[in-house]
Formats: C-alpha cells, sequence, structure tokens
C-alpha cells in the first residue's frame, strides 16, 4: 500500500505501465548516446592517428638536384611513410627519401617513376616529430622535371591508384 | 701482329686509368644508395627481406656518373693509338715487318676489345664486391622497393631480373662492353681525320654529351645514346632505342676507319 502511494504521488497521473515504458526509453536513449560516442571517438580517434596525405607540385632541379616537400607533423606511432608518386614530366624516373626537418635522412632514396606508392619504414634512431620528402633527379636528367603527387609521414592508407 | 696489338692494348696506363676511374665512378653512383640512415639491427629487422642488396646497389652504382663517363673511359686504352703509330714514327717499322691491311685489321679488333674491356672490367670488378658487402637475394616486397623492377623499368632484358637476376646485371656488365667496343671504335675512326690526339680522345665524350642533351631537350630522351650503356635510366627503353643508337655509331665509325685507313694508304 505504501508504495502504490509514492507511485502515485511520483508518477501524478500517469500509470504505473506508462512510468516503466518511460523509463525503458530513458536508458535506450542513454545506451544509443553512449554507442555514438564510442564510435565516434574511436572512428574520429583513428583518423587522427593514422594521418593524412599532404599534396606536392614542385620542379625538381636537373643533373642530380633536388626538392623538399613541406613539412608534415607526424601524428601516428606507426614507423612507415608513404609517397604516392602521380605524375613525373617526361616520364622520368626520380629518387624520394624521408628527411627530418635538420636534413638528417629517416629513411633512404627509393626510385618512383608515374602512379607509384611507395612506403618507407623510418628509423627508430631518428624519431622526430616533422618530416618532409625530398625528391631528386639523377645526374643523367639534362632538364628540370615537375613532380606531383602526396605522401605522409604516416600510412593514412591506399594512394587511390 | 694481333696478339702484339692486343698486348699493347691491354698492358699501357690508359686501360689502367680507365678501370680506375670506372670503380671510383661506379662508387660515386653507390652513394646514394648509401645515403640512407644508419643501418642498425633493430632498424634492419623493421626492413622487408633483401631491402638492400647485392643487384640493386649495381644498379644504382650504374645510375651514377660512369653513364656520363663511359665514352672517355672507352677511348682512353687505345683509340689514339693509332695517330701516335703514324706521329711517332712506329707505323712504318710495323709496316716493314707485316701489311698494311693486317695491321688495321689487328688495330681494329684490339681497340675494340681495350674499349670493351675497360667497361666490363670495372663493372664486374663491382659487381664481385657488392657481392660481398650485401646480401644476394631480390626484395618482393611491391611498396617498398630500391629501384623501380617492372620489366618495362629495367630495360629490354629487364625480365630476368625477377627470376634470373645474375643473368640480369651480367647482360648489363655484356651490353656496357658492346657499349666500349663501339665509343672505342669511333675514337679510332676519328684518328683518321684528327691530328690531336686529345681532340680524339675528348670527341666521342662530347659528342655522347651533345646528343643525350638535345634529345632530352626534344624530349626523346629514350633515344639518347646512354640508354645503350644504362638500358635502366628510364622506362620503357627497346632493344630498337640501343640498337640503333649503337649499329649507327658502329656502321658510321667502321666506315669511316675503312675509309679513313684507305685514304691513308693512297697518300702514303
Amino acid at each position: 500500500m505504501r508504495f502504490d502511494k509514492i507511485c502515485m504521488i511520483d508518477v501524478s497521473n500517469k500509470s504505473r505501465e506508462d512510468f516503466k515504458k518511460g523509463e525503458k526509453m530513458k536508458m535506450r536513449s542513454l545506451v544509443t548516446g553512449l554507442i555514438v560516442i564510442v564510435l565516434s571517438v574511436t572512428l574520429v580517434g583513428k583518423a587522427i592517428a593514422a594521418g593524412s596525405f599532404s599534396t606536392y607540385n614542385m620542379t625538381i632541379p636537373k643533373l642530380g638536384g633536388s626538392n623538399t616537400t613541406s613539412n608534415v607533423t607526424k601524428v601516428s606511432s606507426s614507423d612507415k611513410a608513404v609517397v604516392c608518386s602521380d605524375q613525373i614530366g617526361g616520364g622520368y624516373t626520380l629518387n624520394a627519401r624521408i628527411e627530418l626537418l635538420n636534413g638528417s635522412v629517416a629513411a633512404g632514396y627509393q626510385s618512383i617513376s608515374n602512379d607509384q606508392r611507395r612506403e618507407y619504414t623510418l628509423n627508430p634512431s631518428t624519431a622526430g616529430s616533422s618530416y618532409h620528402a625530398r625528391i631528386a633527379t639523377t645526374i643523367f636528367i639534362p632538364v628540370d622535371v615537375q613532380a606531383t603527387g602526396w605522401w605522409s609521414p604516416d600510412n593514412p592508407g591506399s594512394c587511390g591508384f | 701482329m694481333f696478339r702484339e696489338e692486343l698486348k699493347r692494348a691491354f698492358i699501357n696506363y690508359g686501360f689502367l686509368a680507365a678501370v680506375v676511374i670506372g670503380l671510383l665512378a661506379l662508387s660515386q653512383g653507390l652513394s646514394d644508395y648509401l645515403s640512407g640512415p644508419p643501418m642498425t639491427s633493430e632498424y634492419l629487422s623493421k626492413l622487408p627481406l633483401f631491402y638492400n642488396n647485392s643487384y640493386d646497389a649495381f644498379i644504382w652504382s650504374q645510375r651514377g656518373i660512369i653513364g656520363l663517363l663511359g665514352p672517355l673511359l672507352a677511348v682512353l686504352p687505345f683509340s689514339d693509338s693509332y695517330l701516335n703509330d703514324r706521329t711517332s714514327g712506329f707505323l712504318r717499322n710495323i709496316l716493314s715487318r707485316s701489311s698494311y691491311k693486317e695491321y688495321l685489321f689487328a688495330k681494329y679488333c684490339s681497340t675494340g676489345l681495350s674499349g670493351g674491356f675497360a667497361i666490363a672490367i670495372p663493372m664486374t670488378i663491382f659487381f664481385l664486391v657488392m657481392n660481398i658487402v650485401f646480401p644476394r637475394g631480390i626484395n618482393t616486397n611491391p611498396y617498398e622497393l630500391r629501384i623501380i623492377s617492372t620489366p618495362e623499368a629495367l630495360g629490354p632484358f629487364g625480365y630476368f631480373y625477377q627470376n634470373n637476376p645474375d643473368l640480369y646485371i651480367f647482360l648489363l656488365i655484356g651490353l656496357g662492353c658492346i657499349f666500349g667496343m663501339v665509343y672505342a671504335i669511333l675514337g679510332l675512326s676519328l684518328s683518321m681525320f684528327i691530328e690531336n690526339r686529345y681532340v680524339v680522345l675528348a670527341t666521342p665524350f662530347v659528342l655522347f654529351m651533345i646528343t643525350h642533351y638535345l634529345l632530352a631537350l626534344f624530349r626523346q630522351p629514350a633515344w639518347s645514346p646512354l640508354s645503350s650503356l644504362v638500358p635502366h635510366w628510364l622506362i620503357g627503353i627497346t632493344w630498337i632505342h640501343i640498337g640503333i643508337s649503337l649499329g649507327g655509331i658502329f656502321l658510321a665509325s667502321s666506315m669511316g676507319f675503312f675509309l679513313g685507313s684507305h685514304a691513308k694508304e693512297v697518300r702514303a
């Protein structure tokens, strides 16, 4: 009897069934909200942790000259960097490597050409926060070469070609 | 006669200089390959298997200054010998003991062979050293490779690289040998018409550089004479590029040699 009286006061004019339904709805929306928050944090966190690509479009000087991309801060703990070479003028083969801002080499030269993905294992002894890619012509190339593409000191995923 | 000329072609300071310069030039080409971070055991364990290997190291070494110095190395041992024999009066002594035709044949063959080996010997020595320094194997990781290993990127016999890399390297050395022979004969034929030995030695190199630069300027780099010595410097180099380049120079210089020698014989 005492219990019935309290319920009557709390839910005012609603019946006992209506009160239970309301509680269930509240729980359901609470759980859904929690799932949405957990999923968002996981997905956004993963995206941040994987980093993103930075595009480059530059002219590489002839006869073994080189040029660097913009500096990018590493966000993931992955030891891989990626260069996606989209187009290289004249169909030439160039060389690309990853460097720290002070110019010390984090991963050695690999040859690149059109539509090519190159992965680099960064040396743990040269770990730093920001990197750039250095792209160089060989001594045989007597003309300046235009190179376009995108790169990342993290491993954000597919190059798209 | 031929044996004597062969001995003169191989045992001289020019040949020794060509071998030493060739080895130094190949080492310069390797410097970019070695310009990576320190190869600690921790770092090596993270890299793909055979990331650094003797075959890729040799291919990289060919992409250095050796490609441009090739014509100079080929002519150094013996291409100016006909001019030297003529100006020093040595030719008269030789002709007192053998015929002019015999002398010319011996000169032509020994010059070609010395030029070929002046390029092939440093390459062979360098490849042997690479086999001691680096592991012998092919990196099969498709994304983390030092070179572009597709057949079309490695020249007309690039398909051997994956299955028989030793054969691929020996074909590169063989091609270098043929390149050296052709350019040595070019130098020899020039010595029929030019009286200055330094001009004789420098002209094949100068012609090579001018042709290479002009073809790059006109966006036809695959036809460069460089493709005959370094067939992997550009993607898409075929036997046609190499055959026309080397064949054309060989025919022109052989004709020049025999026409020039005939004119000299008539004058004498």
